[in-house]
């Protein structure tokens, strides 16, 4: 065995080892690249401790939590008694708000889990099974058209729910009039989803028989019909719901914290806007084959709108289309926009309001505006708040607030940027 | 073996090769570790967001992985301290070559996931512009050579371990 080691005063070598030798020489060459981690070590700490501390001085000077929003419940833990719920328009919107309530249709179900079975991702069944139970029982069903009626009794009867433990449920009852439905002994609540131009009538008709109503926005087509809602709700002491998306938005919260620290300084403008491109969007619905004169009870339907037409399927379909039945772009969309700002800066009405726009692209006989905007004034508030609208194009254009130090755009996420002028 | 002796001949062994690959692995080293230490230190981190980008191939088996929350975890695990240990290991030159192996086919699968292949577009916007070769296939290739050319027992933690290989007592005078 030769002397691997030449190094003058190296180690005795162990007899019939060759890795015996360790040297000077290889515990420099071993040891060679621990100064570079040494390096790295400092250079480490040196950035984590400078990247921290300038985040600790931004929030402690903006005096801003690193804690996300805290969401406050949306409905109280105590399990009551059992709520014998109707649903009066089974259109789209219904069908969306009695799921929620725990009873699918089950085509929905056997699509949800198609979807499932392609994109792992997809944990809509999932999500929705994983639903509380409500403790409510769906027992009447009133729709103006045969099919969606009857696509609510299937869902009505679809043991396959939130907390469903496979026993068969009775079933709802198919009313042919909303007020039939509301006679009813079997109905506790009513959940209204049909177009606007009902949502008043049936609102006050539901306190008067003295159902529960939950409702969503827009509350009534026309400003009068707001005040006799009022008066009907406050005197028949029903429980009256006002039902509105995007009122549980982290983003919101938060900004709601950022503008009352008052990190963006006087706010002057804010600017929010709708931006759809589609057909879909711009409320240009499929009408459904089955849809005729036979299948439809359109006295029903154009009940208390102001202008009485011939049967038409368009109208019927896409009643979002015209003023006889909603409320265009102002009250469909414009308030989902007003409300999340008046969430964030509590503005509520404005001194004054002016309004323009036109239908410029989907010239389909329809006539709500496909582009609009309003200007707001808040003067005592020093502050304009503008929305502007389009059907016609998607570009994101978000929801500014205009300060004085920083501006802040809200969305989905949430962004603050410095003034530096 | 003709060629093999080609090689040699060509190329001599000196002091600033191994110098040239010695500084090669520590600097790829340096790059694991704090990729894997900025992700240890990071509350926020999670793979979600690159997985859920994947293309190509294997888009739908990385996807998949985000569908899992007990896979997701195992590879946010494995990604930060497989990055950390093999960063550790190239950098002092222990285990040197399970280090570099080990690295690259971690690239492969970063590379494979997200590959700048034509037609591809991320909506994670890259520093750099890449026509299929990318900073991943270029340290991936780096990590195949710094594991044909294993330098940790030479100036590394390997050479106490492990010793010095016969060529390099042979050098060391």
């Amino acid at each position: 065995m030769s002397h691997h080691d030449r190094n003058e005063g190296a180690q005795p070598e162990q007899a019939g080892s060759a890795r015996s030798g360790i040297g000077r020489r290889d515990v420099l060459k071993g040891l060679a690249s621990i100064p570079v981690l040494g390096l790295f070590v400092y250079g480490f700490l040196k950035k984590r401790s400078l990247e921290e501390n300038r985040k600790q001085k931004i929030l402690s000077e903006l005096g801003l939590g690193e804690a996300p929003a805290v969401m406050p419940a949306s409905a109280g833990s105590k399990r009551g008694d059992l709520i014998r719920l109707g649903i009066i328009g089974f259109g789209g919107r219904g069908e969306d708000l009695i799921r929620a309530a725990g009873f699918a249709h089950p085509d929905w179900v056997e699509q949800k889990r198609r979807d499932a079975e392609k994109n792992k991702l997809d944990k809509w069944l999932e999500d929705w099974l994983k639903q509380e139970d409500l403790n409510v029982a769906l027992t009447a069903v009133c729709d103006v058209f045969d099919v969606r009626a009857e696509r609510g009794l299937a869902a009505s009867r679809n043991e396959f729910r939130p907390g469903g433990g496979g026993t068969p449920l009775p079933g709802a009852k198919r009313y042919r009039h909303y007020q039939e439905l509301l006679a009813s002994k079997d109905v506790d609540a009513v959940i209204i989803a049909t177009p606007d131009h009902w949502h008043a009538q049936m609102a006050i008709d539901a306190a008067e028989a003295g159902k529960h109503v939950y409702l969503e926005k827009c509350m009534t087509r026309t400003e009068e019909e707001v005040y006799r809602l009022y008066e009907a709700v406050t005197r028949t002491g029903i429980v009256f719901q006002l039902g509105h998306q995007n009122r549980q938005q982290a983003t919101h919260a938060k900004a709601r914290e950022i503008v009352q620290k008052g990190i963006l300084g006087p706010i002057t403008l804010v600017e929010t806007t709708t931006n759809r491109n589609s057909p879909g969007g711009a409320w240009v619905y499929d009408i459904h084959k089955d849809g005729s004169p036979q299948t439809i009870d359109w006295e029903q339907f154009q009940g208390p709108a102001p202008h009485k037409v011939p049967f038409s399927l368009e109208r019927f379909f896409r009643w979002r289309c015209w003023f006889d039945y909603g409320t265009g772009l102002s009250g469909d969309l414009l308030s989902h926009e007003y409300d999340a700002v008046n969430q964030i800066l509590e503005l509520g009405i404005p001194h004054s309001a002016v309004a323009s726009g036109g239908i410029y692209f989907y010239k389909d006989g329809r006539d709500v505006p496909d582009v609009f905007h309003v200007v707001f004034e808040y003067p005592e508030r020093n502050l304009t708040l503008i929305y502007s609208a389009t059907l016609a194009s998607n570009r994101n254009r978000g929801k500014v607030f205009m300060g004085h130090d920083a501006a802040m755009e809200v969305g989905g996420v949430l962004t603050v940027t410095a003034d530096y002028e | 073996m003709a060629q093999q002796k080609k090689l040699s001949e060509a190329v001599t062994c000196t002091g600033w090769h191994l110098g040239a690959l010695v500084a090669l692995r520590v600097l790829i080293g340096w790059h694991f570790l704090y990729e894997g230490l900025a992700k240890l230190f990071n509350p926020y981190w999670s793979s979600t967001g690159y997985l859920l980008e994947a293309k190509g191939l294997f888009a739908g088996l990385f996807t998949s992985i985000v569908a899992n929350p007990t896979a997701l975890r195992i590879v946010d695990w494995l990604n930060i301290w497989g990055l950390t240990a093999i960063g550790l290991g190239l950098m002092l030159g222990f285990l040197t070559r399970p280090a570099a192996i080990a690295g690259a086919v971690l690239l492969v699968l970063y590379y494979l996931c997200n590959p700048p292949f034509i037609g591809y577009t991320y909506s994670v916007h890259a520093e750099g512009s890449y026509l299929i070769v990318n900073k991943n296939l270029i340290e991936l290739c780096a990590l195949i050579v710094l594991a044909l050319f294993p330098t940790g027992r030479i100036v590394g933690l390997d050479r106490l371990v492990f010793g010095p290989p016969q060529q390099a007592r042979a050098h060391a005078v």
